[in-house]
């Protein structure tokens, strides 16, 4: 499990978070949501050792990855936005890789590949942005770490890569891993995490499960406008609307107007949900 | 799980940085094994000198200049935000990376260099070129501590005593004097790859030299200042010649423990800067 209790955090003279307190639990797929320059990236580099808290804790499995013991390294693996290409070939580089990691498998790294369409053994100096994103993430899932973070994994995935992407991941978690995407192409990763973690600037919005969303809030879809919603939004067909839901009803989450009503109603939300 | 080191697990380090270091500084080795050679060559196409000795000093130049390089060629993605992350992650501990940095930029390198280097030279002694008929001959240590400062089978004349150069240079404080300094070499490197983010072999070299400058002019202040200085080095005169190779003991020996405690000051500099950089 992940940790984190009354973080401070910043760059120089930069705050990103200020007194934040956070849990992940295994078995998850969290979405780590928030506009622009909030601290996503900050909070992955937190999570995996680059970075040091500036005041309280951040622990993986009761450890502060900061550490960087070894007991610790081998349960995460970090896919960062502006990744380095590795050297070589990508089944040379998971095999070099692979000895440092238990649970490593070979075999369904070659099946991954076969899934996302890449060729291990072509060098990923000569492949695509795409390409070498797909092979970091079969790497990544096939070293089989507890803790997975990936920081904007659809960017620069064509459509169809997006939706292969989706069903990899869907299909490789389990009860024993976490795993935290980052992520402001919300629709990329619609359907695939929950529970949802909205950051703001030096704070964390909402951290909720869709169950917990949509005991809160009504996302009803009609014709009209409702002038007391939290948030309206025109779509197709007519209107979106976010309101309360003291009566408990089911509906369906849009996670992009979700993020809007969130960022739209901070206070509200922040007392709907504590 | 111990988490400070583990046979097993450095062995794996080794063997991935021993393949990063062919990737990385393959090619490299070829050319600095062959520079020898080719400044050789080009000398020998102007005439000018080709004893052993002198090819012998330049060997050592070549290493040395290849372990300056070495450690930015190698590990120079090691502090860098982006490209650092595989290192910084990479299951092992810091005191492994620290070891197999340190066995690649201090050991390995000018082992191949030095090695290969002599071979080439040895291999261009076979062929008939005027002056260059000569393999390089290694010099024990004790061979070349008596050649040190003397004319004289292995004497040294101090006034009207004669002292065995051995006795003046102790064999064993030559012996550590000389791989501490390779050791104090490698790791000003390796602390100014952890250090610095681009050009880090020049930074490191310009950063070398202006600290050296630094206290040369210190301390030559301090001499020129010091009437005391003067006063204690004109009394030496009328020291008796073994009260002098005393003080000249004593003197060595201090030198050895501050370039000991450098030594180690640089490295665990970078041991922690290992440990600490943040990405």
């Amino acid at each position: 499990m992940i940790t984190i209790n009354n973080l401070d955090f910043g760059y120089k003279s930069q705050p990103v978070f200020r007194n934040i307190s956070l849990g992940f639990e295994k078995g998850n797929i969290y979405g780590l949501l928030g506009e622009n320059g909030v601290g996503k990236t900050s909070l992955l580099k937190l999570i995996s050792g680059l970075q040091k808290p500036t005041a309280g804790t951040c622990e993986v499995d009761g450890i502060a990855p900061f550490n960087r013991l070894p007991e610790t390294l081998q349960k995460i693996y970090f896919i960062s936005e502006d990744f380095a290409i590795p050297e070589g070939t990508p089944i040379n580089n998971v095999r070099e890789l692979g000895v440092f990691y238990p649970n490593y498998d070979e075999s369904l790294f070659f099946e991954l590949c076969k899934e996302l369409d890449v060729d291990p053994t072509r060098k990923y100096a000569e492949m695509s942005f795409g390409q070498q994103k797909k092979c970091l993430i079969s790497t990544a899932l096939a070293l089989n770490t507890d803790y997975l973070l990936l920081d904007e994994p659809t960017n620069g995935l064509d459509i169809p890569s997006k939706t292969l992407f989706r069903q990899v991941i869907a299909k490789h978690a389990n009860d024993n891993r976490t795993i935290i995407i980052s992520t402001h192409q919300v629709k990329d990763v619609e359907n695939l995490i929950d529970p949802i973690i909205i950051l703001d600037h030096d704070e964390v919005l909402l951290k909720a499960s869709f169950r917990e969303i949509t005991d809160r809030l009504y996302f009803d879809y009609g014709m009209e406008k409702d002038d007391t919603a939290l948030y309206s939004e025109m779509i197709p067909g007519g209107f979106v609307n976010v309101i309360r839901n003291p009566e408990g009803l089911d509906s369906k989450v849009s996670i992009e107007v979700l993020f809007n009503t969130v960022m739209k109603n901070k206070q509200t939300i922040k007392q709907i949900f504590s | 799980m111990n988490n400070t080191f583990s046979f097993n697990r450095f062995k794996n380090l080794l063997l991935k940085d021993g393949k990063m270091y062919v990737r990385n500084f393959g090619t490299s080795l070829i050319v600095w094994c062959s520079l020898n050679a080719i400044f050789w060559i080009f000398n020998l196409l102007f005439g000018s000198e080709t004893m052993p000795p002198i090819r012998f000093g330049m060997l050592c130049t070549w290493t040395a200049l290849a372990m300056l390089m070495v450690p930015s060629k190698v590990y120079g993605n090691a502090n860098l935000s982006r490209e650092g992350v595989g290192f910084a992650m990479m299951p092992a501990s810091s005191l492994e990376k620290f070891v197999s940095m340190f066995l690649y930029c201090a050991i390995v390198t000018p082992v191949i260099v030095f090695f290969g280097g002599y071979l080439v030279d040895t291999l261009l002694s076979l062929f008939p070129f005027g002056g260059f008929d000569k393999p390089i001959r290694l010099y024990t240590l004790n061979e070349i501590v008596s050649r040190m400062m003397t004319d004289n089978e292995g004497v040294v004349q101090m006034g009207e005593l004669s002292i065995s150069a051995t006795t003046l240079f102790p064999i064993g404080v030559i012996r550590t004097s000389l791989y501490m300094g390779i050791v104090q070499w490698a790791a000003l490197f390796m602390l100014g790859n952890m250090l610095f983010k681009k050009h880090k072999a020049g930074k490191t070299f310009a950063c070398y030299l202006g600290i050296s400058y630094l206290f040369s002019m210190l301390f030559g202040l301090l001499v020129v200042s010091s009437d005391r200085i003067e006063q204690w080095l004109e009394s030496l005169e009328d020291l008796p010649a073994e009260e002098v190779v005393r003080l000249w003991h004593n003197a060595t020996i201090w030198g050895m423990i501050i370039s000991i405690v450098i030594t180690a000051v640089l490295l665990y500099f970078t041991y922690r800067k290992i440990k600490t950089q943040k990405y």
